[in-house]
């Protein structure tokens, strides 16, 4: 199903992880029993509203949660190695290395007061330390031309305040790539730049993954950016994961009403990407103190054409294979996901 | 980076002279007439009327003003209303003495105050954090005369470790002059370091909220490389600056500490102005402290436009 799988097999397995933040006289669950593959080659895109737990979960998978916050349960397997048994520093060699992250603005994740050339040094060095200095040097130039970066030789000599947003952001996407990670995490990697530089950044993802088969985890709030460069889709809603599948699939026959609302929620052909998906009524549950039912209950159109079955709201509905459509890694967290399909599809608005 | 450096230059040139009238006004808004004030009311009369005519004070206050400003920059403070010296030789005599203790003071000050704002700072919320966060309240609370008596008492008076005060020149006697200078070294660099180390804390804590320490792991780097090459080296510039901010602490603690040791310093030349009502040594003194402590801020600003690639732009 991966377009280029060299490799092949796995690259990504997550089983219930679960993140939690202690708070005086609380805790918040921010991330609740996720479950994801990743395949070598492929571009898995991950959305939902502000607060679903994306970054905390993309966090946890570099082992970069912070304190309060820990990770309480779960397993991470990157190409077959137990993450959650790995000390502070067998994880921190991975990183940068056999996992990668993009930042969402690099503008303000480059260190300011290094030059270009010596931060894309860095994680050679660390990761490279046989390699001589002179062969770093080439290597630099070499993936910074990759990235599309114009006149290398000069970048490398300038401070990342001296170039544009888009520059910056190839910059982060080679000190990314630069040592070929089975797998490459970013974060909205788009959301700081204008429409036109978006645009490059997805293909330059796409290149990526044309170039090295690495698998990416791509977490956005543009539905749009996901059909374009997407191979799957997972939507997250209040610590969840509550659909999967294919984004064809996915986009064509929704099997959650939440993700029905989202791909409602995009704009026309040519209109701006929304900054944030707030075009759903009502607010995600409080998750200090999660629901016992199904968590989208309160905002659920589909439940109340159903005429508020009690299933909803005392059942946590479980990620279920959806027999009826799609290939396998199909799955929804409702009750009533064929009722949806009905919906849909006698939809007369 | 030169035009840069240039502009901060002029930029200070109208606080010192703001700072050149406030000296010379402050000195003349004094109620009632300095002479008079100095030798009491019952002064001799013909004495009155001679240091009046010397020091010019019946004449227009633009005149004074202008004669004292040529004077300072020649390099003469006047002469001192009290002991009838010129001011500079009694100033440039107090610079060893105080240059001793100051540099002392800072050196003590920089190796409490650093690390343990660094220290605080690096886990903000922390038992450590908490601990030297409460330990510069209390050092805040501790006037600095208190502090001096408080470790004369003990190490001076009691264990006889060092003498309890006074001061020999370096020159002189080299490993004495270092004994005298422990004490009141050690208290005013205690009394400074709470306000340091305050300053450093802040500056680191907002350097780890940075987007680039989260990215640096991402990364990979080792934690030590990120202290260093990340935290500490984007918190250089603020601590640059912290350190400008704190010469006044410096000076304002070394009016007291050098009076509680008898060390002939300029601050003890502040205090007997102050209380011998020496209006001229006053004014020379007000100058040369808000002169020192523009240009040492100036320096500081310098210094960090130097560590920031992106100051040196704007
Ligand atoms: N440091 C923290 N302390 C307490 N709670 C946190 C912390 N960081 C995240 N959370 C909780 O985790 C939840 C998920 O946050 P996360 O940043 O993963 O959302 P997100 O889906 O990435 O949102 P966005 O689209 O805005 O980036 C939030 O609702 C928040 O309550
Ligand atoms: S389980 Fe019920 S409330 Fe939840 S999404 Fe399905 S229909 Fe809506
Ligand atoms: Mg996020």
């Amino acid at each position: 199903m991966t377009p280029l799988d060299e490799t092949g097999g796995t690259v990504l397995e997550v089983r219930d992880l679960a993140v939690e933040f202690p708070l005086t006289g609380s805790v918040v669950r921010a991330v609740d029993g996720v479950d994801l593959d990743v395949a070598a080659g492929e571009i898995v895109g991950v959305v939902g509203e502000s607060g679903s737990g994306k970054s905390v979960t993309m966090l946890a998978l570099l082992g970069l949660v912070h304190r309060p916050g820990r990770i309480v349960g779960g397993s991470v397997r990157l190409r077959g190695t137990e993450l959650a048994g790995l000390g502070p520093r067998e994880l921190a060699r991975l990183r940068g290395r056999r996992m990668a992250l993009i930042p969402s603005d690099a503008g303000a994740a480059l260190n300011p007061v290094t030059r270009i050339g010596a931060q894309v040094d860095e994680g050679l060095a660390r990761h490279l330390p046989e390699l001589p200095r002179a062969e770093r040097q080439g290597r630099i130039l070499d993936i910074l031309r990759r990235v599309g970066l114009p006149r290398p030789d000069t970048q490398v000599r300038r401070y990342p305040h001296e170039l544009s947003g888009g520059m910056q952001q190839r910059v982060a996407v080679a000190m990314g790539v630069q040592l070929g990670p089975d797998l490459l995490i970013a974060d909205e990697p788009t959301t700081a730049l204008d429409v036109t530089i978006q645009a490059q950044i997805l293909r330059l993802l796409l290149d990526v993954r044309e170039e090295s088969g690495t698998a990416i985890l791509f977490v956005t709030h543009d539905m749009t950016a996901v059909a374009e460069i997407c191979d799957r889709v997972l939507v997250m809603y209040a610590g969840q994961i509550v659909e999967s599948g294919s984004v064809a699939e996915v986009c064509a026959a929704p099997g959650h009403p939440y993700t029905k609302a989202l791909l409602d929620a995009i704009p026309p052909l040519g209109g701006e990407p929304p900054e944030e998906l707030t075009t759903i009524p009502g607010a995600p549950p409080d998750p200090r103190a999660w629901p016992v039912g199904c968590r989208f209950a309160e905002r659920c159109p589909l439940r109340r054409r159903l005429g508020d079955p009690a299933e909803c709201t005392s059942v946590a509905p479980a990620m279920a294979t959806l027999d009826s459509r799609g290939s396998a890694g199909r799955r929804s967290r409702c009750h009533f996901p064929d009722a949806l399909v009905e919906a849909v599809g006698g939809l007369v608005r | 980076m030169l035009r840069y450096a240039l502009s901060r230059v002029l930029l200070a040139l109208p606080l010192l002279f703001g700072l050149s009238v406030l000296s010379f006004i402050y000195v003349r808004l004094i109620p009632g007439d300095p002479i008079v004030a100095m030798l009491g009311v019952n002064g001799n009369p013909a004495l009155v009327a001679r240091l009046r005519e010397q020091f010019g004070l019946d004449r227009p206050l633009l005149s004074q003003y202008g004669e004292w400003i040529t004077g300072v920059a020649r390099g003469d403070l006047g002469v001192s209303f009290r002991s009838q010296m010129p001011i500079s030789t009694i100033i440039v005599d107090r610079i060893p003495a105080t240059l001793q203790l100051a540099g002392a003071a800072l050196l003590v000050s920089l190796l409490i105050a650093i690390p343990a704002g660094v220290a605080a700072g690096m886990r903000p919320g922390s038992r450590l954090d908490s601990l030297i966060t409460s330990a510069t309240l209390f050092g805040l609370a501790v006037p600095a005369f208190f502090l001096g008596t408080l470790l004369m008492l003990v190490f001076a008076v009691n264990l006889r470790l060092v003498p309890s005060q006074g001061y020999v020149p370096f020159a002189d006697d080299p490993m004495q002059s270092l004994r005298l200078t422990l004490l009141p070294a050690v208290t005013l660099g205690l009394a400074i370091s709470p306000y340091l180390a305050r300053l450093t804390r802040s500056a680191v804590v907002e350097t780890i909220q940075e987007s680039f320490v989260p990215f640096a792991q991402a990364k990979g780097l080792t934690p030590r490389k990120i202290s260093m090459g990340y935290v500490l080296r984007n918190a250089l510039p603020s601590l640059v600056a912290a350190l400008g901010v704190t010469v006044a602490s410096l000076i304002a603690g070394s009016i007291v500490v050098e009076a509680l040791f008898n060390w002939p310093g300029m601050g003890r030349l502040v205090a007997s102005a102050v209380v011998e009502r020496d209006y001229a040594m006053i004014e020379a003194l007000l100058l040369i402290y808000g002169g020192l402590f523009i240009t040492v801020n100036l320096v500081c600003e310098l210094v960090q436009s130097v560590l920031d690639p992106r100051v040196r732009l704007t």
